[in-house]
C-alpha cells in the first residue's frame, strides 16, 4: 500500500488521474441512488394504479349488477379476478355490524349464506335460482389479512368515517374516485405485495335487499404481488451499475492519452533537456528548445532566461575572482609599504608631538594677545559709540535747522504774502482814505445845512412856546368864562323852578274857576228848566238863567284859554330846564375839556421849552462838529499821504520780501544737503560702529578660540600619544593582514580555478 | 205850578240837548226835573238789564237807565258820563246817565223831520224825531217809547 501511494505520488500523471477517478465514483453514485429511488417510487405508483383499475372494476360490477339483483355475477367476477397473474388476493371483508363481533371486519363476503339468506328473507318475492349456483359455503369463514394491524386501524378509521354521515350522489362519485383508499405492504406466503383497500358504502339504493343500520357494507381488498417490480428494479440497478462503471474506465483510459499527448510529453521534454544541461557538466551556452505556448513553454523560456542569467553572474564572477587574485597581491605588497610606512610614521608622530608641544605655546602666548586686543577693541567701540551719538545730534541739530529755515521760509513766505496783503490793503485803504475826505467835505457841508436848519428850528420852537404860552393864558380866561356861564345858567334854572311854581298855583286856581263856571252853568240850565216848566211866568227868569249860563261859559272858555296858556309856559319852562341842563352840562364838558387844553399846553410848553434848549445844545453841537469835521479833514489828508508813503514803503518792502525769499530758498537747499550729509555720515558712523562691534566679537571669538584653541593643542598632544600608540598597534595588525593577504590569494585562485570549469 | 207841554204859543218846543258818545240827543224840557253830577248807581240786585242801578237824590231812590245800553250804541270814542237828567217817567222819576248836556234850545215844529227821513227799521220807534242845529243832527228822544210796557212794568215795581 505504501509503495503504491509513493508511486502514485511521484508520477504527476497518477495524480491528476487518481483524483478524475474519485471524483467520478462520487457522482455516479450518487447519481445511480437518486435514479434507483425515483424509479421504485414511480413502479410502486404504477402497481397502485393498477390495483385502483381492478377496484374501479370491481366497484363498477357491484354498483350495476347488484342493483340487477344479480350478486352471482360478482361473485363469479371476484373468483375469476383471483386467477389473474400478479394477484395474490382479492376479497371483499364484510363491514355489516350483525357480522362485525369485535369491531373488526373478518368476514369474507360470498363465502357463506349469512347475507344470502337475509336477503331471502327480506325480499321474498325477488329470489333467484342463480344465487345460489356454485354458492360456497365455508364454515369457519375468516378472510385472509385481517390480523394485519394496518388493516385494522383503516377498518376503524373508515367505519367511524362512514357513521353518522348521509351520503348523497356526489360523496359515491368520490368514493368510486377512490376518495377514501388506502395501501400498504405486507408479505403473503414470503412474498411482498402491495394490499389496496376501498370501502364499499351503504348507500340508501343498498337498503332494499341489505336493510340499514350499519354504515358500511365492506371492504374491497386487493393485494398485487411485488415480486416482478422488485425483480424489474433489481435488473435496472445493476445495469446501472456496470454503465457508470464502464464509463469511468473508458473516461480514465481517454484521459491519460490526452494528458500524455498534451501535457506530459513536453514536460518530459523540458525536464530532459534541463537533465541535459545538469549533467552537461555546467554547459551555460546550452538552451531548451521551446515549442509550446501553455504554462510549459513559460517555464522552458524562464528557465532559459535563468540560464542566461546565470552564465552572466559567472561571467562576472570569474572577472572579479581575477581581479581579487590580482589586488589580493598588490595588498600583499601594499601591506609590506604600510608596514614601512607606519615605522616611518611612528618617527613622524613622535617629531609632530615635539612641534605641537611648541605650538601650544604659541597658541597661549596668541590667546593672552588676544584678550589684551579685546579689551582695546572694546574701548575703541566705546569711542566710537560716542563720536556716533554725538554725529547722530550733529544730524539731528541739521534736521532741527533744516526744519526751522523750512518754517521760517514758510513765514517768510507768510510774511511775503502778508506784505502782499499790506500792499493792496493800503491801496484799498488810500482810496479809501480819499473816499473819505471826499465825505467829510460832504459832511462838512450838510453839517452847515443842519446848522441853518436848527437855527430855523430854534426860532420856530421859540414862536410854539410863545403860542402855546397865549393858548395857555387864553384857556385860563376861557375856563374862568365858562365858570361864570355856569352860575348863571344855574340862576336861570331857579327862577324858571320858581316859575313853574307859580304856574302851578295859577292852574290849581283856574281849576277852581272852571269848577265854578261849570256849576253856574249846571244851575243856569237847572234854572232854565224850572223857567220853562213855570211858564209864561217864568219867561224873565229864564232870560237870566240864559244870561248866567252865557256868562258861565264864557268863564269856562276864558279860563280853558288860561289854561292853554299856563300849560303852553309850563311846556317852555320844562325846555328851558331842559336846554339850561344840557348847557349845564356842556358847561362841564367845556370846563373839563378847557383844563385839559391847559394841561395839553403846558405840556406842550415843557417840551417846547425843552426842544428849544435840546436844540440849542445841537446847535452847539454841531458847531464842534463842524470844527471836529475841519481837524478830521486835516487828519485824512496828512493820513492820505502817509498812507501813500507807507504804500512806496510797502512796494519797496515787497521787493526786499521776494529777494529773502529766493535767499531763504537757496540756504533751504543748503539745510537740506547739509542734512543729507549729516544723515549719510550718521549711517557711516552707524556702519562704522557695527563694523567695529563686529571686530570686537571677532576678537572675543579670536580670544576664545585661542584659550580653546591652547586646550585643543593639550588634547592634540595626548591624542598624538595616544596615535603612537595605535601605530605600534596597527603595525602587528598589517603584520597580521599580510598573513590574511596571502591566506586571501590562495582562496581566490582556486577560486578561479573553480570558475574556469564553467563553459563560458 | 201849571202843568204844560213845553210848547209855547208860538208852536215852539223848548229840548235840553245832551251828547251820549259824541252822538247829540235831546229830551223836551218840560219831561226834565232836574240836572245832577253823576254818582255812581247802587247796584239792585236781579234788575233788569237796562237798569244801572239806583241813586239817592235828596232823599228819593231814582233809578237809573242807561241809555247807552238800552239803544245799544256802539262807540269807539267812549265819552266820560257826568251828569244824570232827572225825568217825570209817568209818575215816577228816573234818571237817564248821560255824557254832557249841552244847552237849552228853543226849536220849531217846523224844524223837527221825521226820524223814517234818516233811519230805517225799529230804531226809530224810540224817537220822537230829528231835527237839524248849527248843522248839528240832534235825536230827539221819546220817553214814552224808549222802554217796553213790560220794562215800564218792571220800572214801576221798583
Amino acid at each position: 500500500m505504501r509503495s503504491f501511494r509513493d508511486f502514485i505520488v511521484q508520477r504527476l500523471e497518477y495524480k491528476i488521474l487518481s483524483l478524475i477517478l474519485v471524483i467520478l465514483v462520487i457522482s455516479f453514485t450518487i447519481t445511480f441512488l437518486i435514479i434507483s429511488s425515483r424509479e421504485k417510487q414511480s413502479s410502486i405508483n404504477d402497481e397502485r394504479e393498477k390495483a385502483k383499475l381492478v377496484a374501479d372494476t370491481i366497484h363498477e360490477t357491484l354498483d350495476r349488477d347488484m342493483m340487477a339483483f344479480r350478486a352471482d355475477v360478482v361473485r363469479f367476477l371476484m373468483d375469476d379476478l383471483k386467477k389473474l397473474e400478479g394477484i395474490k388476493r382479492i376479497q371483499i371483508v364484510r363491514g355489516d355490524a350483525a357480522y362485525v363481533g369485535d369491531g373488526r371486519g373478518r368476514d369474507e363476503a360470498f363465502m357463506d349464506f349469512k347475507t344470502l339468506n337475509d336477503v331471502k328473507q327480506r325480499i321474498t318475492t325477488l329470489y333467484k335460482p342463480e344465487w345460489e349456483r356454485d354458492h360456497v359455503d365455508r364454515k369457519a369463514n375468516t378472510a385472509a389479512g385481517t390480523d394485519n394491524p394496518e388493516f385494522q386501524q383503516y377498518f376503524k378509521k373508515t367505519v367511524q368515517a362512514l357513521s353518522n354521515t348521509k351520503l348523497g350522489v356526489e360523496d359515491e362519485k368520490a368514493l368510486k374516485r377512490g376518495r377514501l383508499d388506502a395501501s400498504y405492504f405486507e408479505e403473503i406466503d414470503g412474498e411482498q405485495v402491495m394490499t389496496y383497500l376501498r370501502p364499499l358504502p351503504l348507500f340508501p339504493k343498498c337498503a332494499l335487499c341489505h336493510g340499514t343500520g350499519y354504515s358500511i357494507r365492506g371492504i374491497l381488498m386487493i393485494s398485487t404481488s411485488m415480486e416482478g417490480v422488485n425483480a424489474a428494479l433489481k435488473q435496472s440497478q445493476r445495469y446501472l451499475i456496470m454503465a457508470s462503471l464502464g464509463t469511468v474506465g473508458a473516461l480514465i483510459i481517454l484521459l491519460r492519452m490526452l494528458m500524455k499527448r498534451v501535457v506530459l510529453s513536453p514536460m518530459n521534454n523540458v525536464v530532459g533537456r534541463v537533465k541535459a544541461i545538469a549533467e552537461g557538466e555546467g554547459d551555460l551556452t546550452s538552451r531548451i528548445v521551446v515549442n509550446y505556448q501553455d504554462e510549459i513553454g513559460d517555464m522552458a523560456r524562464w528557465f532559459n532566461k535563468f540560464v542566461e542569467t546565470l552564465h552572466h553572474i559567472i561571467t562576472q564572477v570569474s572577472r572579479a575572482a581575477k581581479q581579487v587574485k590580482a589586488v589580493s597581491q598588490q595588498v600583499l605588497s601594499g601591506t609590506k609599504q604600510i608596514t614601512d610606512g607606519a615605522d616611518v610614521q611612528m618617527q613622524a608622530i613622535e617629531t609632530t608631538a615635539a612641534a605641537v608641544e611648541a605650538v601650544n605655546v604659541s597658541i597661549n602666548q596668541v590667546a593672552s594677545n588676544a584678550s589684551s586686543l579685546s579689551a582695546l577693541s572694546e574701548e575703541s567701540a566705546v569711542a566710537i559709540l560716542q563720536m556716533s551719538s554725538s554725529i547722530d545730534e550733529i544730524a539731528r541739530s541739521a534736521a532741527v535747522l533744516a526744519t526751522t529755515i523750512e518754517d521760517s521760509t514758510a513765514s517768510i513766505l507768510e510774511m511775503s504774502s502778508s506784505v502782499k496783503q499790506i500792499d493792496e490793503n493800503v491801496t484799498s485803504l488810500n482810496t479809501a482814505a480819499e473816499d473819505t475826505a471826499a465825505s467829510m467835505t460832504e459832511m462838512d457841508a450838510s453839517i452847515k445845512q443842519i446848522r441853518a436848519t436848527v437855527f430855523d428850528t430854534v426860532q420856530l420852537s421859540k414862536g410854539v412856546m410863545d403860542d402855546a404860552e397865549r393858548g395857555r393864558r387864553a384857556t385860563e380866561l376861557t375856563i374862568q368864562g365858562i365858570g361864570k356861564v355856569q352860575d348863571y345858567s344855574n340862576q336861570v334854572n331857579a327862577v324858571i323852578r320858581n316859575l313853574t311854581s307859580r304856574t302851578e298855583s295859577i292852574g290849581k286856581i283856574l281849576n277852581v274857576i272852571d269848577e265854578v263856571a261849570e256849576q253856574t252853568n249846571l244851575l243856569a240850565l237847572n234854572a232854565a228848566i224850572i223857567a220853562a216848566q213855570a211858564g209864561e211866568h217864568g219867561k224873565s227868569f229864564s232870560v237870566v238863567a240864559q244870561e248866567i249860563k252865557e256868562l258861565a261859559d264864557r268863564t269856562a272858555t276864558s279860563t280853558k284859554e288860561i289854561h292853554g296858556i299856563i300849560r303852553a309856559l309850563q311846556d317852555e319852562s320844562k325846555n328851558t330846564v331842559l336846554a339850561i341842563n344840557r348847557g349845564s352840562k356842556s358847561v362841564e364838558d367845556g370846563v373839563r375839556l378847557a383844563g385839559e387844553a391847559g394841561s395839553a399846553l403846558n405840556k406842550i410848553l415843557e417840551s417846547s421849552q425843552l426842544s428849544t434848549s435840546r436844540i440849542q445844545e445841537i446847535a452847539r453841537a454841531t458847531d464842534e462838529q463842524t470844527k471836529g469835521v475841519r481837524r478830521v479833514s486835516e487828519s485824512m489828508r496828512q493820513m492820505t499821504e502817509m498812507v501813500q508813503q507807507i504804500a512806496n514803503a510797502t512796494h519797496e518792502q515787497f521787493k526786499g520780501s521776494e529777494l529773502i525769499i529766493g535767499s531763504t530758498e537757496k540756504m533751504k537747499d543748503i539745510a537740506a544737503k547739509v542734512k543729507n550729509a549729516t544723515q549719510e555720515q550718521s549711517i557711516g558712523n552707524k556702519q562704522i560702529n557695527e563694523i567695529v562691534e563686529r571686530v570686537t566679537a571677532q576678537v572675543k571669538e579670536i580670544a576664545q578660540s585661542s584659550g580653546e584653541q591652547a586646550e585643543e593643542s593639550a588634547n592634540i598632544l595626548k591624542a598624538v600619544s595616544e596615535i603612537k600608540k595605535v601605530v605600534v598597534q596597527n603595525m602587528d595588525a598589517i603584520g597580521k593582514v599580510g598573513i590574511a593577504v596571502e591566506e586571501l590569494m590562495k582562496q581566490a585562485s582556486q577560486l578561479s580555478q573553480e570558475i574556469d570549469k564553467f563553459k563560458l | 205850578m201849571t202843568k204844560t207841554d213845553g210848547k209855547d204859543k208860538a208852536g215852539g218846543l223848548q229840548i235840553v240837548s245832551f251828547t251820549i258818545d259824541d252822538k247829540e240827543y235831546a229830551i223836551e224840557i218840560s219831561k226834565i226835573i232836574e240836572i245832577i253830577y253823576y254818582k255812581a248807581a247802587t247796584a239792585l240786585p236781579q234788575s233788569p238789564q237796562f237798569i244801572e242801578g239806583v241813586v239817592d237824590l235828596r232823599g228819593t231812590v231814582i233809578p237809573v237807565l242807561d241809555l247807552k245800553k238800552r239803544l245799544r250804541l256802539v262807540s269807539k270814542t267812549a265819552g266820560s258820563s257826568n251828569h244824570i237828567l232827572i225825568v217825570r217817567f209817568g209818575d215816577k222819576m228816573v234818571g237817564i246817565v248821560v255824557d254832557d248836556v249841552k244847552e237849552v234850545l228853543q226849536i220849531e215844529e217846523g224844524q223837527i223831520q221825521s226820524p223814517q227821513t234818516y233811519i230805517k227799521g225799529g230804531g226809530s220807534k224810540h224817537l220822537r224825531g230829528v231835527c237839524k242845529v248849527h248843522d248839528q243832527l240832534i235825536f230827539i228822544l221819546s220817553l214814552d217809547t224808549l222802554l217796553s210796557d213790560d220794562e215800564q212794568a218792571q220800572l214801576r215795581e221798583i
